[in-house]
């Protein structure tokens, strides 16, 4: 999926299929850069994103102050999650790895884009009980998983709505895989190999706005700050 | 431009399409529509019992359909009211005995001499459904307070849409406001949660739907019952008034509020 999110020419959001890359100009300003980030409006990070964000400065420098207001002006306020810094500037690169940030691309970027290729399968209805859909790349289902309905994927899963069936994500290999959901009251949920069909409904997440990876052969979730959208049919 | 076909189903049996297509035929009719109730449950009378019409019977849509009669020999009038018409099932065919498209034409041929043509539904959702559903225009998707019932009027009302029926509107029925006040019973609004579709009536558990089921005539001859009531206001609603809903807290009730409170009113 490759989707321009924000007018912004200084500070420019694409959606990949790991995550949100933020790309900053190269000849900006630390004040501005700040500014203009913080003037990304909440929705931008609504998207499918997965499971978070890179941070792409290009050739730009990034002092250990601009990472450090960065994280305390922006991501930390918002929840967000920092995949990557990315900068080719050799001496911004020691420095963040010294610091302990993570400077290559994620990992898992790359493991699906034979079916990123193919681009998700976006799915503009709810699907209701006894329907199903069946893909080998990303799902994004802009509608609720009504019970008795079900989404088989080979990549991640996105439920706009509330997801109440039965999803299975990451049957081509669970490498880079999330389900993602705005309100998380499901059937059964299963990432790969990993089932999980009975969820107690006093747990944390339930029908909460989720997103969940497999981690150490565990299904780990995280909050996603977005509220389900109530009028959507 | 000829009748609104409008297919009644369920997914879930004994939910009350019957009850339902007789009764909101009946209330269409007395609101001057020219009505034919079809029931198309092969091998399963039961509108002709319900419309108190079943002496009155001598042939049924498959001779019309097979070229044995005539549609106007098949078609039995009511003479309680004018303008309202039963076309009966066979009992003795099994639901493999006619085709879609031999539906879809029955129905063409009722169209032009009527306003409305109703089809009672047989429950699931195997062939039965899907032959009445083809030659319907609209659908009304009846279901009970209940679980399996809802779940299964979603997957109908997924079918229904991918077979381009609109509007598909829902009617609640045998719904109990005590037990749901008590949490005992899904809402109305847990119900249309799930199914995100237009409410055309709520109907209420009713004792008289049973007794008058029994006497073979729908209860909107009469208009006493909150039932038949409710049965009228979809009819209404069917013609695009804007009826208030019953107030159901008041009618359960009714037995400590007689007497204080007026029985029905707005929500
Ligand atoms: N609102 C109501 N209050 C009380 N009883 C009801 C109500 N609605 C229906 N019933 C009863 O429920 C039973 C089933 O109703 P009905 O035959 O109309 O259902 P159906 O959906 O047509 O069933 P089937 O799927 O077998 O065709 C009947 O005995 C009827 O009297
Ligand atoms: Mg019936």
């Amino acid at each position: 999926m490759q989707q321009e999110s924000s007018g912004r020419a200084s500070v420019q959001l694409k959606g990949t299929n790991f995550g949100l890359r933020v790309i900053f100009s190269e000849d900006l300003d630390d004040d501005v850069l700040i500014e203009e980030f913080k003037a990304v409006p909440e929705q931008a990070y609504a998207l499918p994103v997965g499971r978070g964000l890179v941070l792409d400065f290009r050739s730009r420098p990034c002092s250990g102050e601009l990472a450090g207001r960065i994280l305390s002006g922006v991501i930390w306020p918002r929840g967000l999650d920092v995949l990557a810094w990315i900068t080719s500037d050799a001496e911004s690169r020691a420095r963040l790895a010294q610091a302990g940030f993570k400077i290559g691309e994620p990992g898992h970027a790359h493991a699906h884009e034979n079916l990123a290729d193919a681009g998700p399968l976006i799915v503009n209805n709810s699907l209701r009980s006894g329907q199903r859909k069946e893909y080998s790349g990303d799902v994004v289902l802009v509608g609720h998983l009504n019970n008795g309905a079900e989404i088989f994927a080979g990549g991640s899963v996105s439920v706009l709505g509330k997801l109440k069936g039965l999803v299975h994500a990451g049957r081509g290999g669970t490498e880079g895989i999330y389900v993602m959901a705005a309100s998380f009251e499901p059937q059964q949920l299963r990432v790969g190999d990993k089932l999980c069909n009975q969820f107690d409904t006093s747990m944390r997440w339930w029908k909460k706005p989720v997103i969940i990876t497999l981690e150490d052969d565990n299904l780990f979730f995280r909050n996603w700050k977005a509220e389900p959208k109530s009028e959507m049919l | 431009m000829g009748a609104r076909v409008i297919v009644i189903t369920s997914g879930k049996g004994g939910v009350g399409k019957t009850t339902s297509t007789a009764n909101i035929a009946v209330a269409l009719a007395r609101k001057g529509k020219k009505v034919v109730a079809v029931d198309t449950d092969i091998g399963l009378r039961n509108l002709d019992v319900i419309m108190g019409l079943e002496s009155r019977i001598v042939y049924n849509f498959i001779d019309v359909i097979e070229g044995n009669c005539k549609l106007s020999q098949a078609l039995v009038r009511d003479k309680r009211v004018d303008s309202l018409y039963l076309l009966p099932t066979a009992q003795t065919r099994t639901k493999d005995a006619v085709s879609p498209n031999q539906m879809k034409e029955l129905c063409e041929q009722l169209r032009p001499d009527y306003d409305f043509v109703l089809l009672d539904c047989p429950a699931g959702i195997e062939g039965g459904f899907k032959n009445a559903a083809e030659g319907a225009d609209e659908a009304l998707v009846i279901t009970t307070p209940e679980i399996p019932a809802v779940r299964d009027a979603d997957r109908i009302i997924g079918m229904l849409e991918s077979m381009g029926k609109s509007p598909i509107r829902l009617i609640i029925n045998r719904f109990r406001a005590l037990m749901v006040k008590n949490n005992d019973m899904l809402s109305q609004d847990d119900i249309l949660d799930v199914l995100a579709i237009k409410l055309l009536g709520l109907i209420p558990e009713d004792d008289s739907v049973i007794k008058s089921g029994n006497r073979g005539e729908p209860l909107t001859f009469g208009q006493d019952s909150p039932a038949a009531q409710e049965f009228a206001n979809i009819a209404a609603r069917l013609l695009g008034e804007s009826v208030p809903w019953l107030n159901l807290d008041a009618y359960e009730s009714r037995g400590i509020l007689a007497g204080i409170k007026k029985i029905f009113g707005f929500y």
